[in-house]
């Protein structure tokens, strides 16, 4: 199914760019963004009944994290309004759990008193999308944005933070395999540009992005990463 | 002061043209960007990199059903026709201790197989449970029970499954996604610890424990199986208790050889940390493992020569230290491990 949506957009992609005729004299602007995301980051799960105790256990015990997007976009202009962009960026989003408190049975030397661990997945991003543009005056131009992120999973990051007489530490341990290796996100975003000059923009927008196949596919309890946040970006027109 | 202007892009402003030769160039450019794009991203999907060995046998729902513990099941006493046993050298699983058990169905025996797994008869079910001390210097204080893993063989093939304990250790559920549970306890040296215990998923556990493409046991070959043990305050050869106990097939187990104890300090490096990677790294690191193409053999009774260790040597100390190995099946360093390969490493010539 997700090669086959896949496939569908990016053969979409593809023939929407290539469909005009070459003898066509159009206007033609190619925008460059550089962005970067802050986002919280969650995900949710759908379970088989046999494994809903654990899905209901981990609902109870994970919580949102605080993730990031950043990177690169080329964007076509097709008319005034619409244009189409695709672009490659790093994202690094996924939860946490909820701090766990400790009390110990006997004197230890060393007693840890709460920890917590931050699961954070690393994608490069593709973001695949259409954009739409209105209420343009001398600075401001408001901006719609939908879409598909098809992604590459590179790493899953499992890090246990421990603290222990008000000193937090981490321990780390990064996985690159037990997950799908094509993630495929839907991305929406709403926002306004705001103009420098000729060739250079700011840009801020909301954006939320929502995974339509699990990381884990394979597993009776899937998951589906989803993040939202504030879009921040640099616009340059050439 | 010049006011910047904003840049919309209409079909009726002056914005410069390109020509139809660049417009067909770049669209030419853009074809084979998103086909190339296509083709990369289609060609990575649907794997996670875990095996794909067959591992979709059916279990009961909860451990309780198959009534491997009598009496309180946290008490984990044996029922009877369950056999206990004990390796020479284990897996490192965070330092977590483990029971052992195998049952087989009545009237049946185990059969030698020289140095390597024994051959067990189907319905044949070996039994792991994972658990930690409360405090490890006085083990009266109690435990707290993770996990237990089945392996059942049925039909000459084998299955794995495992089961998460709750928290009030009544019963354990059938997980087979894996699930992530926090864990404290008090080491033998008086130090507090808190870990983030992995149960595995039944596609992880079908990963390590693949051969040639089909589950096996990891634990129970029989030169790992083949050391002493104190019964009755007498100490007997463990396989020989089998043999004398109805479980195994008469066999001359003078042939079979012993694989060392990585923990006694009286063995050699050398023997010590083959023993390591033989139990912790071997089931992949195997010409029949999950990772048979990265020409790296650790089996114990493997030739030094043949390993692959000496041209490795930088990359195996490398890839433990940073915690990238062992794959699966812990997640800590197991800095004892590492310390003893370590050692063996830098003796090498």
């Amino acid at each position: 199914m997700k090669k086959f949506i896949f496939a569908l957009l990016t053969l979409a992609l593809h023939e929407c760019l290539s469909a005009q005729q070459p003898s066509e004299e159009i206007p033609q602007r190619f925008m460059y963004r550089i962005s970067f995301a802050p986002e919280i980051g969650y995900r949710t799960l759908v379970s088989t009944a046999s494994e809903r105790e654990i899905a209901e256990s981990r609902d109870a015990n994970e919580i949102a994290q605080i993730g990031f997007t950043t990177g690169i976009a080329a964007e076509y202009a097709f008319t005034r309004n619409w244009s189409l962009s695709v672009g490659f960026a790093y994202a690094n989003r996924g939860y946490q759990t909820k701090t766990a408190i400790f009390n110990w049975s006997a004197p230890a030397q060393q007693s840890p008193s709460e920890s917590f661990v931050s699961y954070r997945f690393g994608y490069i991003d593709i973001p695949i999308l259409l954009t739409y543009r209105f209420g343009h005056d001398r600075h401001w131009t408001f901006f719609a944005t939908g879409g598909a992120v098809p992604s590459v999973f590179l790493v899953r990051s499992k890090t246990l933070f421990v603290n222990e007489q008000n000193t937090w530490t981490s321990t780390d341990n990064q996985r690159g395999i037990g997950y799908d290796r094509f993630a495929l996100f839907l991305s929406a975003e709403v926002g306004a540009e705001y103009t420098l000059s000729d060739s250079f923009a700011l840009r801020l927008g909301i954006v939320g992005k929502r995974a339509i196949a699990a990381s884990n596919p394979n597993m009776a309890t899937q998951e589906y990463l989803f993040s939202g946040g504030l879009n921040l970006g640099f616009v340059w027109r050439p | 002061m010049k006011h910047p202007t904003t840049k919309h892009i209409t079909t009726e402003d002056s914005a410069p043209l390109i020509s139809a030769q660049e417009r067909t160039t770049r669209i030419t450019v853009v074809r084979v960007v998103t086909l190339l794009l296509f083709c990369i991203v289609v060609q990575s999907c649907g794997n996670d990199g875990l095996a794909t060995a067959p591992n979709d046998g059916e279990f009961s729902p909860r451990l309780s059903a198959y009534g491997i513990f009598q009496g309180t099941m946290s008490n984990l006493v044996a029922s009877e026709g369950y056999l206990g046993y004990t390796l020479s050298s284990q897996l490192f699983t965070d330092y977590a201790e483990k029971q052992r058990l195998i049952k087989l169905p009545t009237g049946t025996q185990m059969t030698s197989m020289g140095d390597d797994l024994l051959n067990f008869p189907d319905n044949t079910i070996i039994v792991k449970t994972f658990y930690y001390f409360n405090d490890k210097r006085d083990t009266s204080k109690g435990k707290t029970i993770v996990e237990t893993r089945l392996l059942v063989k049925r039909n000459g093939l084998w299955n794995a499954a495992t089961y998460l304990w709750n928290n009030a250790q009544t019963d354990a559920t059938l997980t087979t996604s894996g699930f992530d549970k926090n864990v404290q306890w008090i080491d033998e040296k008086g130090a507090g610890r808190v870990i983030s215990y992995h149960v595995p998923s039944n596609r992880e556990c079908a990963t390590c424990h693949q051969s040639n493409g089909q589950l096996m046991p990891i634990g129970p070959k029989a030169q790992n199986l083949n050391i002493q043990i104190t019964k009755n305050d007498v100490q007997t050869s463990q396989l020989h208790d089998f043999q004398a106990r109805g479980f195994l097939t008469p066999t001359d187990l003078l042939r079979i050889r012993t694989l060392p104890n990585d923990k006694n300090p009286a063995l050699s490096v050398q023997d010590r940390a083959r023993a390591y990677l033989d139990i912790n790294c071997a089931h992949c690191h195997s010409p029949t493992g999950f990772c048979a193409n990265q020409d790296l053999f650790l089996e114990y009774n493997t030739p030094y020569e043949s390993t692959g260790i000496a041209t490795r040597k930088d990359q195996i100390l490398a890839f433990m230290q940073s915690g990238f190995m062992p794959l699966l099946g812990s997640t800590v360093r197991d800095d004892e491990g590492i310390a003893l390969l370590t050692n063996y490493i830098n003796s090498l010539p």
